[in-house]
């Protein structure tokens, strides 16, 4: 992706907060109802909707699959938003039926900018990137 | 601080209340991915630990019982940067791939035992909830 592309990508049109305080107990993506983890809807901060959540798991722009201490597997998705300027990255369970955490990532951010791919391929494997405005 | 564990996920929040929703990564290690929360850009305002059971307790992670703070990741004198907010000091280094920006390194929380309440999660197995 070139330089040109990833200022595209942060051009994205991106919902606009909600009044909700919590994430409801399930959100809808491309046609898929998913749970919210207890640790999501308690935890997630306010500037982090459903809405926002949807659109990470519509538009992502790079995802991989990632082990947790515990070997259970999940998918992480990042996604450029222009609400926050920042990238959030949202992880889903592997059976693709909850969704675990979902935050602004400025690591993320940093790496993504630089055109570096060493955080991503550190966390996760089986990365799939994809063009923003292909989307 | 807010500590919340959930034990479906794995996930540990320790939260001062209020603080933003930007994360900066701190340490990666086999399935455990401590992150930490931030406000006013470099100032530190908790942590969230993915893969909490295998990190806990924290007490074993780098606890001074005599001087009851817990230190994680790397705390060096010659750190790029510096921050404190409250209790919570911040070390950082400048970013290899953004030198304008910094990567944190270390994070260091004094009055741990007041912060961590009871000591559960210094001391012993998650069991808050």
């Amino acid at each position: 992706m070139s330089g040109d592309d990833m200022e595209e990508s942060r051009q994205l049109e991106t919902p606009q907060g909600s009044d909700s305080e919590q994430l409801p107990e399930t959100i809808t993506a491309g046609g898929r109802t998913r749970a919210v983890s207890r640790h999501a809807v308690r935890d997630t901060h306010t500037d982090i909707t459903a809405e926002i959540i949807e659109f990470v798991l519509n538009n992502w722009v790079i995802r991989g699959i990632c082990v947790d201490s515990q070997n259970r597997l999940g998918r992480v998705h990042w996604a450029f938003t222009t609400e926050h300027n920042e990238m959030i990255r949202v992880v889903v369970s592997m059976n693709d039926e909850t969704i675990v955490t979902a935050y602004q990532d400025r690591t993320a951010t940093r790496h993504w900018n630089a055109g570096s791919r060493e955080y991503f391929e550190s966390r996760c494997g089986n990365l799939e990137e994809r063009d923003a405005n292909s989307l | 601080m807010q500590i919340h564990y959930d034990d479906e996920v794995d996930v540990l929040s320790i939260r001062k209340e209020n603080s933003s929703g930007v994360f900066e990564s701190l340490i990666y290690d086999c399935g455990v991915a401590v992150e930490l929360a931030t406000e006013n850009g470099n100032d530190i305002a908790g942590l969230l630990i993915e893969g909490a059971s295998a990190f806990l307790p924290l007490g074993e992670r780098g606890y001074d019982a005599e001087s009851d703070t817990l230190q994680l990741g790397r705390i060096v004198a010659d750190a790029d940067l510096v921050t404190e907010n409250g209790d919570l000091t911040a070390y950082w280094q400048a970013s290899e791939i953004a030198p304008e920006d910094y990567d944190a390194i270390g994070v260091a929380i004094r009055n741990a035992s007041v912060h961590f309440e009871n000591m559960v999660i210094l001391s012993r197995e998650p069991a808050i909830h």
